[in-house]
């Protein structure tokens, strides 16, 4: 069975702007970028979309081998859980983020652009203090 | 610098003949914390020249208690527009050629503006200096509530508006704080600022001692949260241009 995530709340949020996704991780300070097709990725993998249906609407949309966008699907995935972006979760847990990302045109290699040039003033905000329930109740960990 | 007493330097004549520093302290709804903020600024081993407390139309008693104050101080109240207008309102009025701030339930050590006058005085190529900063938990909650916090009890760099001690001139170069952001202000004030090439220094010692509470504002709007995202968008966004800017020269 193909597993799903969700985004790392509350220290990790995101915003779609222009196209562009901006990630924050306020635990770690740093903050990502991605386009095109790591923004599509993105708003699917944090809507909790499993990794199967994202590759089957792949495969669906551009001429590409399985093979191919099942193995990019999977790297990109790895990244973004490795930065701990995302959490592996059960698929019967609560509705995930829904961030609206169009389907690229073309089928690129999605990157994920990662700085760290603002992370003792990212780092020092209360807000990763507190779970999303709100204050004080302590986050999970 | 003159001799030490109580291990703390006393400014000298000349330091304190030669600089001037306006202190800006937006506050909203903070009437547990105002006055021990204000305090802390009035106590300083260098006295500033100029303190403004602006307060954002507080529903509170932040207002009389700014007042308690007003032969040291300045109030200025506006309607609530929150702290990047309220900073702002500040620093309109403010007169010496050095600004700082300092959020209304935060604190500063006592040699803090000592410490950093005499940095920029003795380096005109710096634009400002930071500090440290340490987190400590407010007094006033409960040892449940307390252990709820994630503090983090360490000195950390502090690149933050509460931190800061800037030439006046250099911070209107840069441009006053973005009004449409909620909390992420001093994120973009600071990446507008680099992009200007304007030259900081952090100084190692601890010089904000930053209250974690009920309602820090990071906790109270957690749904301003994006402002991060759109403030670091807006800072990608104006570096990109001014790369393809510098190419295309």
């Amino acid at each position: 069975m193909s597993t799903t995530y969700r985004i790392n709340a509350p220290n990790v949020n995101s915003e779609c702007i222009d196209g562009e996704v901006i990630i924050v991780n306020l635990e770690s300070g740093s903050y990502y970028s991605c386009v095109d097709l790591g923004a599509y990725l993105w708003s699917r993998v944090v809507a909790g979309d499993t990794t199967e249906v994202i590759v089957r609407d792949l495969v669906a949309a551009f001429a590409r081998d399985q093979a191919e966008i099942e193995a990019t699907v999977a790297d990109y995935v790895s990244q973004l859980e490795k930065e701990q972006l995302i959490v592996a979760t059960a698929s019967s847990e609560a509705p995930g983020l829904s961030i609206e990302v169009a389907l690229p045109v073309q089928f690129g290699i999605p990157e994920l652009h990662s700085y760290s040039d603002m992370k003792d003033m990212l780092l020092l905000d209360p807000v990763h203090d507190v779970a999303d329930v709100g204050w004080p109740a302590k986050p999970e960990r | 610098m003159s001799p030490m007493s109580d291990g703390l330097p006393n400014p000298s004549d000349e330091l304190m003949k030669s600089v001037a520093v306006s202190v800006v302290i937006p506050c909203y709804n903070t009437e547990r914390y105002l006055a021990a903020a204000i305090e802390s600024v009035l106590t300083q081993t260098l006295s500033p020249t100029q303190v403004i407390v602006v307060n954002d139309g507080s529903t509170d008693r932040s207002a009389e208690i700014a007042r308690g104050f007003i032969d040291r101080v300045t109030v200025l109240n506006r309607p609530n527009g929150g702290i990047s207008a309220a900073r702002n309102t500040g620093i309109h009025a403010c007169t010496a050629p050095l600004l700082s701030f300092l959020d209304a339930d935060d604190l500063w050590t006592e040699t803090k503006l000592e410490q950093q006058v005499s940095i920029l005085n003795d380096d005109p190529g710096l634009d400002g200096v930071f500090a440290h900063a340490q987190q400590f938990i407010s007094p006033e909650l409960s040892e449940e509530e307390s252990k709820s916090i994630a503090c983090r009890d360490v000195a950390m760099p502090a690149r933050l508006a509460s931190a800061m001690l800037v030439r006046r001139e250099s911070f209107l170069k840069v441009g006053y704080f973005n009004e449409d952001l909620e909390i992420a202000e001093t994120v973009d004030w600071l990446a507008r600022a680099d992009e200007l090439g304007l030259h900081f220094n952090v100084l190692p010692g601890v010089m904000l001692r930053r209250r974690l509470h009920r309602s820090n504002s990071g906790v109270v709007k957690r749904n301003a949260r994006s402002d991060y995202a759109r403030a670091l968008k807006a800072a990608l966004d104006r570096r990109r241009q001014q790369k393809a800017q510098t190419h295309e020269h």
